[in-house]
């Protein structure tokens, strides 16, 4: 690249005034940014943010009226010898009232040595003069070598036209900005003074100005090189009413402080906010002097004004910097002055422009600027790393729209479309946030998604540029893209999961209701409709107990199964032809927690089954009682042959056939009766008393009934009866009997020699009854089928024997035990060692 | 001499409870089923009724209920005896006024007889048969 060519006009009208809109442009953009941050940041912490918005507000309003200022340095800077119009000119083309509230008026300072001061003010009283203006010049001066004195002067409205000819060393405020000003070469705001003319409270913003081509590296010879101030008055009140209108503050109040002053008060008169309980304090930077800001809250909120703030903050900084350029280009109409000015205002610019781009490139966004042509103006370096732009200086100036291509999913975005273009004709700021789905297609092909935000500028009431800030989200997407797979993937799991249980659901031939923490019905199967016989209605609680009134109560039990978190059956309900089983479970997810999600039920049509267990069971009993009938007649009547016709019948074969008649009928009365008993028990349909009775006797009598069976086998049966008192068990006297007499059946039956013992063992809430025998034993293979129906301690179904009985005794003896909240059981066995049985009842 | 009235359905049983209260001495009526019962129980003016339950007509209990709202018949000791094995069955006979509740076929004939003769000897002592 060729070196900068010298400064000619045509370059100063191309080139500086862009780079001073440039640059003004940058800034406000970083203002806006920074404000939208703070908006951001302000949703998570909405009262520090509002403060920061406040704080914000005084930099960036100030900020512009140093612009302003730098702008007229520049005009003396070009030139010492301004004429009094052209300062008017530019004062006036600063449209002060408009676009600068507070800004009371600019000054001219001019540096006089003491010995030509009077030749000064003389000069100064002759110009105003000519120039028509009938003020006094002010002859007082302080003691010095040097004097600061008022040399030009533009109010911006009407009031006593003071303090030309005055010595600003006079006032101590003043003279202490000044010299600071010319001592750092920055600006310098002073403290509070009062304003001469209005004579309301405000401060001055001084600049200073030094002879051309004077160095100024040290403060010796900047003192040595000063010319003069530019100076700017602002009215406190008026300013802070602008920096902070109504809107901004919102219910908070704010103060300002300078060093202990009050120098702004937003309440008004009739306000107390000493009171309000939230305060922040800040400081605000105001050219090198530090004011203290005090907000102070009523609550923590968070208004919709601060959404705007970013959008206000750009159109401020914006039509700020276009009045440096209108002022810029308006110096430029003489050429001479325009060449220094240039100068001057380059190497401004270029410092602030080094400033500026550090900020904007080390922005995480790329950041865009066209003009209103759609000619790219301004590119930072992410920008062009994303663009895949070499050597920005290529593209600027070019249309914007040859830099990259905008994608709308796999669709081009028409020129028109495109947020540039919409920006600059229709004057809005155009978001793009990552759902819409845009894409940047580079030259080599790259595609990535983008988030971004396009602001048109706005000078005067027209678009005259816009600028955007973008970034590359692609990784945001992905991360997206990986959370909505995720949740995609999950969501797909528990549909796939629903589908199995409500398949599995619907394919079980019970009726389901799946119930939540709160009663309400999550889930019901096709088949409870088809069980209740209902079709079309709303099914609830409430609904469920009407169709199932009085046969039913589902409120009230599942109110119970879900409070205490237990299983509930409810049996043989019978609603209209039908026996229903409704049972309720609680559900519980699985891991530590024992908290219930909810309740499940299930509703069983067992009708069928009802009509095969009645049949069953009237089966039984009908055909035990049919059975029993012809067979008491061979019992009865075989034994009153044997009875009454002994005399005839002669001992031996006959006598024998006539006893095994009468014998195998006892037996056939014993299996019919075992098996009536069995059917009767299974239905449940024998009745217990619960009685409080003294086993003891039980046993006694028991003993006393089968002694005589005993006595002939030549066994001996005997009660080992406890010394103390047994205590009462509660049951059925007659059952516990039954039982005792199976046992010590069973244990005769199989005992040849020795005998059998009866004890009694106290248990801590039962009363146990031990039968001992002396027996052939039982196999430990057999041990475990002993109480089971039909079960007998042989071998197989071949080897029964037969004389024994039909192995329903135990079976049946367990059912009586457990139907009295017993238990029975083999104690121990060996074989060829005795057997020893017990069953327990519960004590009284 | 004691007189006995069979009320029994099925003529296996009936002759066979016929044969041993003969045996025993008694006079011995017979009924069929259970409106000839009743009626026989109000004109054959038996010391005692055996009563089966399940009967053609009308059955045990509807006659042992009928034969104890009747004055005539009231102060009769009747003797279930039947084949139906249930305890409720048992239970609600002997509140209904029924001496006594025997299942056929866990008693010998001569058991019967033998307890039939002690319920007899509770109320007329006179008429047991053959004291034997």
């Amino acid at each position: 690249m060729e070196t900068a060519p010298k400064p000619r006009p045509s370059f100063f009208r191309s080139s500086s005034d862009l780079i001073v809109l440039l640059v003004g442009l940058a800034l406000t953009f970083f203002a806006w940014r920074a404000t939208n941050q703070l908006v951001d940041t302000s949703k998570h912490s909405h009262f520090l943010s509002d403060v920061d918005v406040l704080e914000l507000q005084a930099d960036s309003k100030i900020g512009g009226y140093l612009n302003a200022l730098t702008g007229l340095k520049g005009l003396y800077s070009a030139s010492t010898e301004v004429e009094r119009d052209e300062f008017s000119e530019y004062i006036h083309g600063l449209d002060v009232t408009e676009n600068y509230p507070g800004l009371y008026g600019f000054a001219y300072v001019s540096r006089v040595a003491d010995s030509e001061t009077q030749e000064f003010l003389d000069n100064l009283e002759l110009g105003l003069k000519e120039a028509g203006v009938s003020e006094k010049v002010s002859r007082q001066l302080a003691e010095g070598p040097e004097h600061y004195i008022v040399n030009f002067r533009a109010l911006h409205r009407q009031g006593p036209a003071v303090g030309f000819g005055y010595d600003l060393l006079l006032d101590e405020t003043r003279a202490k900005a000044l010299l600071q000003a010319r001592d750092s070469g920055q600006a310098v705001a002073s403290g509070p003074i009062l304003l001469q003319g209005p004579e309301k409270p405000g401060f001055i913003i001084t600049i200073p100005i030094y002879l051309n081509g004077q160095p100024t590296s040290s403060i010796e010879e900047r003192r040595e090189a000063l010319s003069g101030f530019v100076n700017a008055a602002f009215l406190y009140d008026e300013l802070f009413a602008d920096v902070y209108p109504p809107e901004v503050i919102g219910s908070q109040s704010v103060h300002l402080f300078d060093e202990n002053e009050l120098i702004y008060d937003s309440s008004t008169e009739d306000e107390h906010d000493e009171g309000l309980p939230i305060q922040e304090v800040r400081d605000v930077e105001i050219a090198g002097r530090t004011w203290k800001l005090h907000v102070n809250l009523p609550t923590l909120t968070y208004g919709d004004i601060e959404g705007s703030l970013p959008v206000l903050v750009l159109l401020a900084g914006t039509i700020l910097s276009f009045l440096s350029f209108g002022l810029t280009y308006s110096l430029s109409s003489s050429r001479a002055r325009a060449e220094a000015l240039a100068e001057e205002m380059t190497k401004v610019v270029r410092s602030e422009r080094d400033r500026v781009e550090l900020i904007v490139s080390s922005m995480g966004e790329a950041v865009l600027a066209v003009d209103q042509t759609s000619s790219l103006s301004l590119i930072n370096t992410n920008a062009q790393k994303l663009l895949e732009i070499e050597d920005p200086r290529a593209v600027i100036g070019r249309n914007w729209s040859e830099l990259v291509t905008t994608l709308k999913g796999e669709k081009k975005v028409p020129l028109k479309e495109r947020s540039f273009s919409e920006a600059l004709a229709k004057g809005v700021t155009i978001v793009t946030t990552l759902e819409e789905g845009h894409y940047y297609q580079t030259k080599s092909g790259r595609v990535f998604p983008i988030a971004s935000i396009t602001a048109p500028l706005v000078f005067q009431g027209k678009v005259v540029g816009a600028v955007k800030i973008f970034r590359d989200a692609t990784h945001e997407k992905e991360e997206k893209s990986i959370i909505e797979n995720k949740v995609k993937e999950r969501t797909r799991q528990l549909s796939e999961e629903q589908a199995k249980m409500i398949a599995s659901i619907n394919s079980v031939p019970r009726g389901f209701i799946i119930l939540d923490t709160e009663g309400k019905i999550i889930l019901t199967n096709s088949v409870l409709w088809a069980i209740l016989g209902i079709k079309g209605q709303i099914l609830n609680l409430v609904t469920l107990d009407k169709t199932l009134s009085g046969v039913f109560n589902f409120s009230a039990n599942y109110k119970k199964c879900f409070s205490e978190g237990r299983p509930i059956k409810a049996s043989d309900l019978e609603y209209g032809t039908k026996f229903l089983e409704i049972y309720l479970a609680p559900i519980y997810v699985s891991g530590p927690s024992k908290v219930s999600i909810g309740v499940v039920v299930t509703v069983e049509d067992i009708t069928e089954r009802k009509v095969i267990e009645r049949s069953r069971d009237e089966f039984f009993s009908i055909a035990s009682h049919e059975l029993r009938t012809p067979l008491t007649a061979i019992m009865g009547n075989s034994s009153m042959i044997l009875d009454h016709y002994k005399d005839q019948l002669p001992e031996g074969d006959l006598k024998e056939m006539i006893d095994d008649i009468h014998s195998g009928s006892l037996r056939l009365i014993d299996i019919v009766n075992d098996f009536l008993e069995t059917s009767r028990l299974e239905m449940g349909r024998i009745e217990f008393k619960k009685v409080s009775f003294d086993v003891t006797k039980t046993i006694e009598q028991a003993i006393s009934e089968l002694d005589v069976t005993s006595s002939r086998k030549k066994l001996y049966l005997r009660f080992d009866k406890p010394k103390t008192k047994t205590p009462n068990v509660i049951g059925d006297e007659e059952r516990a009997r039954q039982i005792l007499v199976n046992l010590l059946g069973n244990a005769m039956k199989f005992t040849q020699q020795g005998g059998i013992s009866v004890s009694i063992a106290t248990e801590a809430k039962f009363v146990k009854v031990i039968v001992t025998d002396t027996g052939v034993g039982i196999a430990p293979s057999q041990q475990s089928l002993l109480f089971r129906k039909f079960q007998q301690a042989g071998e197989s179904l071949y080897s029964r024997d037969t004389t024994k009985g039909t192995g329903l005794g135990l079976y049946i003896s367990k059912l009586l035990v457990e139907r009295m909240g017993g238990q029975i059981k083999l104690e121990s066995s060996k074989v060829n060692g005795g057997s020893s049985f017990s069953f327990s009842l519960p004590a009284a | 001499m004691a007189k006995i009235l069979v009320v029994e359905d099925d003529p296996l049983m009936s002759r066979m409870y016929q044969k041993i209260f003969k045996f025993e001495g008694y006079e011995v009526d017979m009924a069929g089923d259970g409106e000839e019962g009743l009626e026989k129980a109000k004109t054959g003016k038996p010391t005692l009724i055996l009563l089966d339950i399940m009967m053609p007509k009308m059955n045990g209990l509807q006659v042992l209920q009928k034969l104890k709202v009747d004055s005539a018949t009231k102060g009769l000791p009747v003797v279930v005896l039947t084949n139906l094995a249930g305890q409720s069955d048992a239970e609600k006979a002997l509140s209904m006024g029924a001496v006594k509740y025997i299942i056929k076929s866990e008693h010998e004939p001569k058991e019967v007889a033998d307890m039939v003769k002690q319920i007899i000897s509770g109320y007329t002592r006179d008429e047991i048969p053959g004291a034997s």
